[in-house]
């Protein structure tokens, strides 16, 4: 999708009390941080003075889509709030650059995420930027599930309260980080609008991600069923194929997959095709320039949460590699996910009354 | 703009986004056809047929002669979903 002339939303999510907000506030009074071309949304009603920025304070509106589950949710106050934006990009002299989300502490980014790919009005005006996640390195013990959906969903993480870390050793809350997400990039505070700014427009060095994932198996945190999966394998021969393994494999699975992200060899086109996406939310495919290094293999990652990472390797031989008759796709036991559209279809109703 | 941006991302049509050329014109078009065939091929048992929309993502065909447009293959799974029809898992049988 070719959507560069369109606004970037980033997206600032971290646990409870990680820093996000003391992080946004040295971005934007910093003389190196964000310029008046930044948008900043909140999650909740702010103190913070931000008087060069718009801040739009919103609700907690959630309509959930009729086929959808809880991840798919479409948050309609978002909607409206990025559409206020972007009218006033439009009266404005210098247009907006971009959009900056903070999250509440609790919050999964998988829906602000599925509402920036659905929501039509916002597929013309914006497309998403990165995911950061803010990270205490103070906090040593063992993560709630909101944390790990956030840390897993970031492309990037910048750790805060490094001072207040004790005997912690320096490398022990990157190496939290790397266990967990092995494609983020770990970034320091000062340089987190800088950061943000170079990707406004996609800048992946194809070389660098692919010399950094190792291919295995990694058993991410104590009393979590949380696992990261690297693979290196053949890119795939057929497109469609892959097209359908992957889209169905998040579908079906999305509850359990918290990240997924893919740099793949298109050999027709001498291209890299980057995939990545949050649970049941697709990116749009980016494609990239041709890689320097000699490799044409596919890097797959997937963060999966209660879900053997081996079964996912052997259904992308079996079905991405194989020949086209000889593996069958069995059905998912629809059981497991009716009940979630049933909720699904009584809150919409809900929500028309 | 390839077939897999027409079939997982959403917004342009299958032969939009670029300068594609004679040659990557028609590379597009058999890939969606191959995307709509395969998918085809899965949901045959449930006698719904999926055809590459030549605007925007895929047509899905039910028994019952009834048609819906969608614009990606996961449109497809919640279109499957809605209407209680089992989906494919690629994990299942493994």
């Amino acid at each position: 999708m070719s959507a560069r002339s369109t606004i970037p939303v980033h997206i600032l999510t971290g646990f409870l009390g990680s820093g996000k907000t003391t992080l946004l506030n040295q971005a934007l009074t910093s003389s190196s941080g964000f310029g008046a071309d930044t948008a900043i949304v909140v999650n909740e009603f702010g103190d913070v003075a931000l008087d060069q920025m718009f801040i739009q304070e919103r609700s907690e509106e959630t309509l959930v889509l009729k086929s959808g589950c809880i991840c798919c949710s479409i948050r309609i106050d978002l909607v409206s709030t990025l559409m206020q934006l972007a009218a006033m990009s439009d009266a404005r002299a210098r247009p907006l650059s971009r959009v900056v989300i903070e999250t509440s502490g609790i919050s999964d980014p998988a829906p602000i995420l599925t509402t920036l790919g659905s929501d039509f009005r916002l597929l013309t005006r914006f497309h998403v930027g990165a995911i950061v996640c803010v990270v205490d390195a103070t906090d040593d013990g063992s993560p709630r599930a909101e944390a790990v959906a956030q840390l897993a969903a970031a492309d990037a993480c910048v750790v805060t309260k490094r001072d207040l870390a004790g005997s912690q050793p320096e490398g022990s809350v990157g190496r939290r980080i790397r266990r967990l997400n092995p494609d983020a990039a770990v970034i320091p505070a000062d340089r987190f609008a800088s950061w943000i700014e170079s990707r406004d427009t996609p800048n992946r060095d194809i070389a660098q991600v692919l010399a950094r994932l190792k291919p295995e198996v990694t058993a991410v945190l104590p009393g979590h069923s949380v696992r990261s999966l690297v693979l290196r394998t053949a890119s795939p021969a057929s497109w469609p194929r892959f097209a359908i393994w992957l889209s169905a494999l998040m579908f079906a699975h999305g509850d359990r997959i918290l990240r997924m992200k893919g740099l793949l060899y298109d050999q027709a086109r001498d291209t890299w095709v980057a995939v990545h996406g949050v649970r049941r939310f697709l990116h749009p495919p980016e494609h990239l320039p041709s890689g320097r290094g000699s490799t044409r293999d596919a890097s797959l990652v997937f963060i999966v949460d209660g879900l053997d990472p081996a079964l996912i390797e052997r259904s992308y031989r079996q079905w991405v590699l194989a020949e086209p008759d000889a593996c069958p796709l069995a059905e998912i036991d629809a059981a497991r996910l009716v009940p979630e559209s049933t909720v699904a279809l009584a809150m919409n109703e809900g929500v028309a009354r | 703009m390839c077939s897999l941006c027409g079939a997982l991302g959403r917004g342009p049509a299958w032969e939009q986004g670029g300068d594609l050329g004679v040659n990557g014109r028609w590379q597009l078009r058999r890939e969606a056809m191959e995307t709509a065939a395969a998918v085809s091929d899965l949901l045959a048992p449930r006698r719904i047929r999926i055809a590459a929309n030549p605007d925007h993502g895929f047509v899905v065909s039910f028994p019952t002669g009834g048609a819906e447009i969608v614009q990606s293959l996961g449109e497809i799974w919640h279109l499957l979903l809605r209407r209680r029809i089992p989906l494919p898992d690629p994990l299942a049988g493994l």
